[in-house]
């Protein structure tokens, strides 16, 4: 298969990929496969960004500029911040960078700078991720709420759900997700270092979240949606609770 | 803490950034890939030609992973410069001593670095290709007092001969660090707050899955 299609095959399986790490690894990959494109006719020669970035420009504006832009933006807002001065977060920048020069190839050309709004972009995103380092952490994004299926850790779906949302609304929207057949035997639990709580029709799953992510020390916890029945007989019930002073 | 204004307490490292600028051919790819060959790793399954190195450093007991961001040199591709330089701890500004315009290059970046960057950011002019001493068309003094009057320090160096390369690299290494500590030092003991990371230096906790093998030794000769 010639190159180039390869190469728009990885960019549309990028864009197909989930996780932001995922599509970070397609991006590698697809690099990779320029750079190899280009031993072809040199070998063994090294290249940096000098021959790099104008093949990479070739490339991109034979691609889908639409998909790669949004592919770009979101792997920038989402990439893991422990990864910033890595290998991803260089070849992202340079994809962003030249995506940029070829959106706004007369501009650039005339005033030799990008402009302030996409300076800045790139700072906020720097700035996003190094502020957020310290508390990365899948579950602690606001208006979303991470809930395992049956286990915890098992079939994770991250919600997004209001601050005010109830505990029996968030388990009709996990019905829903998980596909239960009979969500009258299901409700939402929250296992807190191995102990399991019930939370209460009326309570409010971001309050309890809110409460165990600010508690000292750090807690580990999980939400889990399951049956009502799952501990089996021979375990004692879960206390129900509604407010979360119950740890 | 204690370990903030040392430093170079037990199971830390220093993560530097370090941003290659100068004109397309000067030599800034063969530079720095002769400064990282000897651990260029091909291990590590995404390690990509030299747009993109790394090496990792031990200067006194201090451990230091720097990763060396390559920029494209061509004029047309000037505009892109802030989003590599943004952010980081080091500058390596290169120019081939027998090309005049490319020494009238870095003093372009000098100038827009400082007013970007201010001083935080340890900035090196290099003047590459030694080995070309015959045909030198930059004068020494004229580069040498240059960079001392705008804060930088000056190397010369040669890729080819693999002369000076080493000494650069430790020496802007050692500035990062002092920059780094400085840095530490003025915000007290907030090791980990947001602040730290204004300008990428991170202190960051050892982890046991360091990338490439190797010992942490600085010497690659």
């Amino acid at each position: 298969m010639p190159v180039m299609e390869k190469i728009l095959q990885k960019f549309a399986s990028m864009h197909k990929a989930y996780s932001p790490e995922k599509k970070i690894s397609i991006l590698l990959k697809t690099c990779k496969l320029i750079y190899d494109s280009m031993a072809l006719g040199n070998p063994g020669k090294p290249y940096g960004a000098d021959d790099f970035l104008p093949v990479l420009m070739y490339v991109l504006a034979r691609s889908n500029l639409t998909e790669m832009l949004l592919n770009v933006e979101y792997m920038m807002e989402l990439m893991d911040p422990a990864l910033q001065l890595g290998e991803g977060s260089y070849y992202l920048t340079t994809t962003y960078g030249a995506l940029e020069h070829i959106k706004n190839y007369d501009k650039i050309t005339v005033t030799r700078q990008l402009s302030v709004e996409v300076q800045d972009s790139i700072h906020r995103w720097e700035r996003r991720r190094t502020l957020n380092k310290a508390r990365a952490s899948r579950s602690s994004v606001q208006d979303f709420i991470c809930v395992s299926y049956l286990e915890p850790e098992q079939q994770s779906r991250t919600l997004a759900s209001r601050a005010d949302t109830l505990a029996s609304a968030l388990c009709a929207q996990c019905a829903e997700k998980f596909e239960v057949l009979q969500p009258q035997d299901y409700r939402l639990f929250v296992l807190v270092e191995g102990r399991c709580f019930q939370l209460a029709d009326e309570a409010l799953p971001h309050h309890i979240k809110g409460y165990l992510l600010r508690s000292e020390p750090k807690r580990d916890f999980h939400f889990v949606y399951r049956p009502l029945d799952c501990g089996g007989s021979g375990d004692p019930p879960c206390l129900v609770v509604r407010e979360p002073n119950f740890l | 803490m204690a370990a903030a204004g040392g430093g170079a307490a037990a199971g830390r490292a220093y993560s530097f950034k370090v941003v290659l600028l100068g004109e397309g051919c000067v030599g800034k790819t063969s530079l720095v890939l002769r400064y990282c060959e000897n651990k260029f790793n091909d291990k590590h399954i995404t390690t990509l030609q030299a747009s993109f190195l790394t090496k990792k450093l031990n200067i006194g007991g201090k451990r230091v992973n720097l990763a060396i961001w390559d920029t494209a040199g061509q004029e047309r591709f000037h505009a892109l410069g802030p989003i590599y330089y943004r952010d980081s701890n080091g500058a390596i500004l290169v120019y081939d001593i027998t090309d005049e315009d490319s020494f009238q290059k870095v003093k372009n970046w000098v100038k827009e670095l400082r007013k970007m960057l201010g001083n935080e950011i340890c900035l090196c002019i290099v003047g590459n290709k030694i080995d070309l001493e015959k045909e030198r068309h930059v004068s020494i003094q004229e580069a040498e007092s240059y960079a001392e009057s705008v804060g930088a320090k000056h190397y010369h160096t040669s890729a080819k001969q693999n002369k000076g390369i080493e000494e650069l690299f430790l020496d802007l290494c050692k500035r990062m660090i002092e920059t780094a500590q400085v840095d530490e030092r003025a915000k007290g003991n907030g090791s980990s707050q947001p602040g730290a990371a204004r300008r990428g230096v991170q202190i960051i906790d050892d982890e046991p899955q360091v990338q490439s093998g190797g010992g942490g030794c600085c010497s690659s000769g």
